[in-house]
């Protein structure tokens, strides 16, 4: 039965280097078929010409944009593929749209600008730059979709969108809004490339998450959005129960080795959610294939969920989106809930002897009715969302 | 939600802070912050047991940071790694949590013009008592500071600057009780461009925390505050007074 904390997603829109649609995405992550090539997941120029003409030829597009701009594509795709899946037939004045990402449109200005450096800033036509704050997204999406509402956008570094999911709930809780669509959207460029690499973190061989050889990120692309409601003729995909962000306030890039932050998300989500850490019945981690992430993350959930309760990461097929990773990651999470199927980690071969959880190497049969779903960002923002299926 | 205390740090305020050895590593957007960030907490007695949530607002973010990121890329070929770790958005979040741990909860917010109003508009929604730190920030380098005005047709004149302010969302509790101002109530945008800018001086894209503070200053009593952005559109709020 549902209870007044309870927040319904209504609609799913996916799109990841496994393909368009959250169905492709699961059915890679249940038969452990990665989609990382060079360390990289990139949504493909056929996926992305397909997803182009399914948004041209939707009623929902109010505007053509000028160019075919990829994060804005990849976002309009996902969004209207969840607005149509929850049966929204308009937009109201009081919708929200909660935005994560990282670097926003990020190839319409990037490789102009590098030229741009090159030549010293000399250049007469700059209006490219108009793209590079992170809230000119926001605008163009407005504008492509004739969107009435407010659109605010987080940037929270990796925790961005899973941040963005928590603050959709509490729209949802405050009675502020009735209806939030969320996500996240993240595309690859020299910026994150070059500069993970330069920090080290990033693997050319497919990522092993919790792996004992772990060697690092494969950085990928994408998007996720959803419908969040109070209430719906619709048979809701899922429900929100929960969702809490806390800060680590230990280093810019790396993890506090416990999990301060971490553990403290996953506690106050749990009590948001009005439930203990024995009724999680599975963990979605942020699982990256760092050696810091995953002994932080391995610690931390150690210590609050124990051992006995799965834990996975899916990075092994898609990659790391960055800001997008909590909301391309929360769809497989949804599926999880409805098959009662927790697919394996692909990548990982030896368990890491450091780590004692229950880490599979092959998908179980398993009813999940509460999952924690969580993220950790450069900045040691740490965010968790707890999800609970819907009763057959 | 009612304001308790507000502050507001140039880049002329931080020229000791810039030129230290000590700093090397840290940005303008960080060093505007922290300091901006100390001047507010040192200026209010805080209560005690509440957590401090921070939301963090820039709209062009680290700027400088990625110009110098994708220069070097660019020139010397070579990624440096300090400069890509201060380029994310996040990045000045996570230096204020280092310099100030006390802070529980942080969001950085990006919605350029509208950073601000975006971050009180979410904030508006936690329900538990907290102190909510709202901070804007946004500084050019040298190098793109005539290329963004004339981003904005030239009718703004751009300032390395951050203001900051600590509200209270608990109405009951005696430091609400005691501010003078009028409490938050809501938020209204109004996308919609009005004819004409309103000329406003040095400005930042992340400060919609001067105007709010100088019509809540003025301490009228207006149920209705409006404040018109550079780029012609508005946002109303809507204020309560106990």
């Amino acid at each position: 039965m549902k209870t007044p904390n309870e927040t319904l997603i209504t609609g799913i829109g996916v799109l990841s280097p496994s393909g368009i649609g959250a169905e492709a995405l699961w059915e890679d992550c249940l038969n452990k078929k990665s989609q990382t090539s060079d360390g990289l997941g990139c949504i493909s120029d056929k996926d992305f010409k397909s997803l182009c003409s399914l948004v041209n030829e939707s009623p929902w597009l109010k505007k053509k944009p000028l160019s075919l701009e990829r994060s804005l594509y990849f976002s309009l795709y996902s969004i209207i593929s969840a607005i149509s899946d929850a049966g929204w037939k308009e937009f109201n004045q009081s919708d929200v749209l909660l935005i994560g990402t990282t670097t926003g449109q990020l190839s319409s200005w990037e490789t102009k600008f590098i030229d741009l450096c090159q030549k010293k800033l000399e250049e007469e036509d700059l209006s490219y730059l108009d793209k590079q704050p992170l809230g000119n997204l926001g605008d163009s999406l407005r504008e492509a979709l004739s969107f009435p509402g407010k659109i605010h956008i987080i940037s929270s570094a990796c925790s961005a969108s899973t941040q963005a999911l928590g603050m959709a709930h509490d729209y949802l809780n405050s009675k502020r809004s009735e209806r939030v669509i969320v996500g996240g959207v993240e595309e690859l460029g020299q910026l994150t490339i070059k500069g993970f690499g330069s920090l080290k973190l990033l693997s050319n061989k497919s990522c092993t998450p919790f792996d004992q050889e772990r060697s690092g990120i494969n950085l990928s692309e994408g998007s996720a959005f959803y419908t969040f409601e109070k209430k719906s003729l619709m048979r809701p995909h899922a429900y929100i129960v929960g969702g809490r962000t806390f800060l680590d306030s230990y280093h810019m890039t790396s993890p506090h080795p416990e999990g301060r932050g971490y553990k403290r998300s996953i506690i106050e989500s749990l009590k948001q959610a009005d439930i203990t850490s024995d009724e999680i019945d599975l963990v979605h981690a942020h699982g990256t294939g760092t050696f810091n992430n995953d002994q932080a993350e391995a610690n931390a959930i150690g210590e609050i969920i124990g051992a006995s309760t799965p834990v996975i990461s899916t990075k092994g097929v898609h990659g790391h989106a960055l800001g997008a990773s909590g909301a391309i990651e929360l769809s497989l999470c949804i599926q999880i809930l409805k098959s009662a199927m927790i697919p394996p980690i692909t990548g990982l071969n030896n368990v890491d002897p450091e780590f004692k959880l229950l880490l599979p190497k092959e998908k179980i049969e398993r009813k999940v009715t509460y999952l924690l779903k969580s993220t950790l960002g450069f900045g040691g923002v740490n965010s968790s969302i707890i999800l609970k299926g819907v009763a057959q | 939600m009612k304001l308790l205390a507000y502050s507001k740090t140039t880049e002329i305020d931080i020229s000791e802070q810039i030129s230290n050895p000590l700093n090397r590593k840290k940005s303008i957007n960080m060093l505007l912050c922290e300091d901006s960030l100390k001047k507010l907490l040192e200026s209010t007695t805080l209560p005690v047991g509440l957590p401090l949530k921070l939301f963090l607002c820039s709209g062009e973010g680290e700027l400088a940071q990625t110009y110098k990121f994708y220069y070097d890329l660019a020139v010397n070929q070579r990624a440096r790694p300090i400069l890509f770790q201060n380029s994310l958005h996040n990045s000045t979040l996570g230096s204020c949590s280092i310099a100030f741990p006390n802070i529980e909860m942080g969001a950085t917010i990006s919605s350029s013009l509208h950073s601000i109003e975006s971050a009180l508009d979410i904030a508006l929604n936690e329900i538990e008592p907290a102190l909510i730190l709202i901070v804007g920030v946004d500084a050019y380098p040298s190098e793109l500071k005539e290329i963004k005005e004339a981003s904005h047709s030239g009718k703004i004149n751009l300032e390395s600057a951050c203001s900051s302010a600590i509200f209270i969302n608990d109405k009951s509790h005696a430091c609400s009780k005691a501010s003078p101002f009028g409490a938050i109530k809501d938020i209204h945008f109004d996308f919609s461009v009005k004819e004409g800018f309103e000329n406003l001086g040095p400005y930042f894209p992340a400060n919609g925390l001067d105007s709010l503070f100088e019509k809540l200053s003025l301490l009228k009593k207006e149920e209705k505050i409006d404040i018109f952005k550079p780029n012609g559109t508005s946002i109303s709020y809507d204020i309560t007074y106990d």
